[in-house]
């Protein structure tokens, strides 16, 4: 496969799309040509056209207006849900592959457990006992996600370990706790943001899934999945209802990931796509 | 010694290879011209890096996507490099031989000794080869139960077993030529002991004709007619009496590094594949350099049947 | 080999008692008193005090949690996981109504994505640097960066508005399973394709399969008897991890296509706080992708030569 460089084509067109919706979420108030919040019964269900470039929703709503705002949430989601369960996962991934022995032994049967349960089916459930919220998908989802890091983040540190150089700091006196975080984490500091930057894209699917079953953003804040569901009855006859938010997810991940493989042909890393290690 | 040219030698001229890798250029061979005449058998030695095992690649059309290639080489009126894979491709197996490095390596995991050779030997003219026949060529490589090492999977035979099987599968098309790659690299005493005795017999029963790749000094002297001397990317030596009357300063320091003549050793190190230096390769280690030598760049010079790059013969 | 599919068996057990301690303890994120809850449910909206204790005593909700979860587990070994609050029919009944069709949905959907994913990368590795590969390579990403409830309802409006084929909801015949299931299979299928042809190229540029061309082994017979049967055992043990994203992915799948489903159950749990139906539920797609994923690893330790093989070795 071709290596990806910084001077793609690709990788300049996604920095300029991811760019555009970041702008367009932080700039939402202030560029929405309408109120996205508003219904509008006389206007219901149009096609774009030059005053609704994107149409109108099923309440006459500005669909254009509703993107814009309505990519706060997947930007909000995205951050959070990137960087928390890396925190986390980076976190136990690193005491249990320094430590070893038991703390490994509970930590990889933790990831085992917490593995077992399908990621999507466990998030259903949390949000089920917690009540469906933004919070308590993030909850589920950090639940869920950090066992990925954790994994991987574990191996690179045993990997680490066998380093001369950390035999060579522990003889001089180096605490453990400056070993892990002035000299082991930033050799894995590269894989890191690599595998951060992969999961990010496949993070916001999760979600969008989620919240287009009514499990995340609670209407009436606009959400692109939310606005695919909301579709649902009309979606045949008007497809634009569907066919903008829809596409809009897709630039944003499709974007991410081109920005994500190419850094990572950049730093020369390989995340393995093999999820469970057996452990053994 | 070079006899009537017949058309199945290999003719090589002005070959260049360079592999562009990782934004680095690097000259694996320059400017190589030589010709290996059928029923000869021939020794290429050099050191690590010095291009022998990429000559033999580019013999059989078997470069790497990421080299570049320039210059030609004949084999029957076809010039390999310039001629598609598909055309090259009959030939192995069937006309040529190869005997790799690394035999622990160089078989496929999950399937079974005969399964590959009649793999061969579909390739080799559509052949199916009977179990006596393979037996009969397992035997002449000293492997007595035929029987029960076809059945068996490559990890389950010994290092050694294993060499004796792929110089086997080396031969078992008849071929003309037979090329081998390394053979006793990373061998012990009694086991570099057995492929010479392997090749040998090789030698003495399906073809003279072969090129050894090697950096076994006592392999070549025991095998080879000729013996062909790479240094850093070129021919620096061909001689047919190279043990004897060592030509180029080059190949007489190396012969005084061994155990039996002194040990002593040479200083320096051969020059990077990616350096571009001017004059002779050798210059900067050599005992007998001249101002000459760091500026101008000898050619291979003629001295009755052999050829020295080297001012001195100039 | 045995002491290896022992200790694999029995790795089960710790992870299927964690997964039920989960699926105990998640009741304990639920805001409000259980009891109340209950009450709540059956109609007692204002419920006193003592009707609250009484029903806390009867359902021992004033135990320790650990006396509580020995006792809940106890009573799901035997088959008992409660009731569901909404509609009062037993949650082992539900499950059973509900599950197999997810599970043929799954198993349908995994098959495809097996099939096509495998399929694509060999292909994509056979046309390597043609346009075929490019457009397959395009595909994967694209299919990789679509939400999957996107591409279902892209999927129904192509197939049932634009061509007019084939039933858009609903599972009354075979046919209705079609739909939802390579809906569900595609993203799947994409990771599976790009993975296959990593592993491809990767055992391609193995020493062995140098030698097999060098042997004269054609390239496609070398990609199908070679290559590709020592690559596909990390793509079929990936393929299985796979099973638990599409038990998840089968919760869009049959809310879109109205398929009664456990996922479909679960959703509706959520709408109607019906705790022990999702305890079930995570009891259920917990247990079942653990035991499916031990199935397939027994499945593939048997079935791979190589594992056997080093065993020998050890």
């Amino acid at each position: 496969m071709k290596k990806k460089k910084f001077n793609d084509v690709s990788f300049i067109l996604a920095v300029f799309i991811l760019t555009m919706i970041l702008v367009s979420g932080i700039m939402a108030t202030f560029i929405t040509p309408y109120n996205p919040f508003q219904p509008d019964m006389l206007h219901r269900l149009q096609s774009p056209s030059i005053e609704h470039w994107f149409g109108t929703d099923v309440l006459g709503r500005d669909l254009f207006s509703r993107i814009l705002f309505g990519s706060r949430s997947t930007i909000f989601l995205a951050l959070l849900s990137s960087f928390l369960p890396l925190l986390l996962g980076t976190l136990i991934g690193t005491l249990a592959g320094y430590y070893g022995k038991r703390i490994d032994s509970f930590v990889v049967l933790l990831s085992n457990v917490f593995q077992g349960i399908p990621s999507t089916c466990f998030m259903i459930a949390i949000v089920g006992f917690l009540g469906p919220s933004l919070s308590s998908l993030l909850l589920g989802f950090l639940l869920t996600s950090w066992v990925g890091f954790s994994r991987i983040i574990r191996a690179e540190v045993l990997k680490m370990k066998e380093e001369a150089f950390v035999e060579g700091l522990t003889c001089i006196g180096c605490s453990d706790f400056r070993i892990v975080f002035f000299h082991i984490i930033p050799n894995i500091f590269n894989s890191l943001l690599v595998l951060g930057t992969l999961r990010i894209g496949r993070s916001i699917l999760s979600l969008a899934g989620l919240s287009f079953l009514g499990l995340g953003v609670q209407p009436p804040m606009p959400d692109w999945s939310v606005m695919v569901s909301d579709a649902i009855l009309y979606y045949r006859s008007y497809p634009h209802l569907i066919l903008i938010p829809g596409c809009s997810i897709f630039f944003l991940v499709y974007s991410i990931n081109i920005i994500g493989e190419t850094l990572g042909d950049f730093l020369d890393v390989r995340i393995d796509e093999v999820r469970k290690c057996r452990g053994l | 010694m070079q006899g009537a040219l017949d058309s199945a030698d290999f003719r090589v001229e002005r070959l260049n290879v360079i592999f562009r890798v990782h934004s680095e250029t690097l000259r694996v061979i320059n400017d190589v011209t030589i010709v290996f005449p059928y029923g000869k058998t021939v020794g290429i030695i050099g050191e690590s890096g010095c291009g022998k095992s990429v000559l033999g690649q580019a013999l059989l059309g078997l470069l790497p996507n990421y080299a570049e290639v320039k210059g030609h080489i004949f084999y029957k009126d076809m010039d390999i490099l310039c001629v598609p894979f598909s055309k090259v491709q009959p030939y192995l197996g069937s006309e040529w031989g190869v005997i790799p490095q690394s035999p622990t390596e160089a078989l496929n995991p999950i399937r079974n000794i005969r399964k590959q050779f009649n793999d061969i030997g579909k390739n080799a003219g559509d052949r199916f080869f009977s179990k006596q026949e393979l037996c009969d060529i397992l035997e002449l490589f000293g492997l007595q139960d035929g029987e029960r090492i076809l059945k068996t999977y490559p990890h389950e035979l010994s290092g050694g077993m294993l060499q004796r099987v792929l110089c086997a599968m080396a031969v078992c098309g008849n071929p003309r030529w037979v090329l081998a790659d390394e053979p006793t690299k990373g061998l012990d005493m009694e086991s570099s002991a057995c492929v010479r005795e392997n090749l040998q017999k090789l030698r003495n029963v399906k073809t003279k004709s072969m090129i050894v790749i090697t950096h076994d000094l006592t392999l070549a002297k025991s095998l080879c007619d000729e013996i062909v001397v790479m240094y850093a990317g070129e021919i620096i030596e061909v001689n047919d009496k190279l043990w004897s009357e060592p030509l180029h300063p080059y190949t007489q320091a190396v012969l005084k590094a061994l155990p039996e003549n002194g040990f002593q050793a040479m200083h320096g190190r051969s020059p990077g594949t990616n350096i571009l230096t001017t004059g002779c390769k050798f210059a900067s280690r050599c005992v007998c350099a001249q101002e000459k030598c760091q500026q101008e760049h000898p050619d291979l010079y003629n001295i009755d049947v052999s050829r020295v790059r080297c001012f001195l013969y100039a | 080999m045995f002491g290896f599919i022992v200790k694999r068996i029995l790795s089960v057990i710790p992870v299927l008692f964690g997964i039920s301690f989960i699926a105990f303890g998640m009741t304990f994120l639920a805001p409000g008193d259980p009891a109340e809850l209950i009450l709540d449910q059956n109609g007692n909206y204002f419920p006193n005090a003592e009707q609250v204790t009484v029903l806390r005593e009867q359902l021992g909700l004033n135990k320790p949690w650990y006396k509580q979860y020995i006792f809940w587990l106890g009573q799901v070994i035997y088959g008992d996981l409660g009731t569901s609050y909404h509609t009062g029919n037993t949650v082992f009944a539900e499950l059973q109504s509900h599950l197999p069709i997810t599970l043929v949905l799954a198993f349908i959907a995994l098959v495809l994505a097996g099939a096509g994913g495998i399929g694509l990368g060999v292909f994509s590795v056979m046309e390597r640097g043609k346009l075929a590969e490019r457009i397959i390579q395009r595909g994967f990403d694209f299919l990789l960066s679509v939400p999957i409830f996107f591409m279902a309802l892209i999927f129904i409006l192509c197939m049932s508005e634009v061509l007019q084929i084939l039933p858009s909801s609903g599972i009354k015949e075979f046919d209705g399973y079609f739909l939802p299931a390579v809906s569900l299979s595609l993203p799947t299928m994409a990771v599976i394709g790009r993975f296959t042809k990593r592993k491809l190229l990767e055992e391609l540029g193995k020493t062995y399969c140098v030698v097999a061309l060098a042997h004269g082994i054609k390239e496609r017979q070398m990609l199908f008897l070679y290559v590709l049967p020592n690559a596909i055992f990390p793509v079929l043990a990936l393929l299985g991890n796979f099973f638990g994203g599409v038990l998840g992915g089968s919760v869009v799948i049959e809310n879109i296509f109205a398929v009664p489903g456990i996922g479909s159950l679960a959703l509706e749990a959520v709408k109607f706080r019906d705790y022990p139906l999702l305890q079930g539920y995570v009891l259920v797609t917990g247990g079942t992708f653990v035991f499916i994923s031990l199935c397939m690893d027994l499945l593939l330790c048997y079935f791979n030569p190589k594992i056997k093989f080093e065993d020998h070795i050890l």
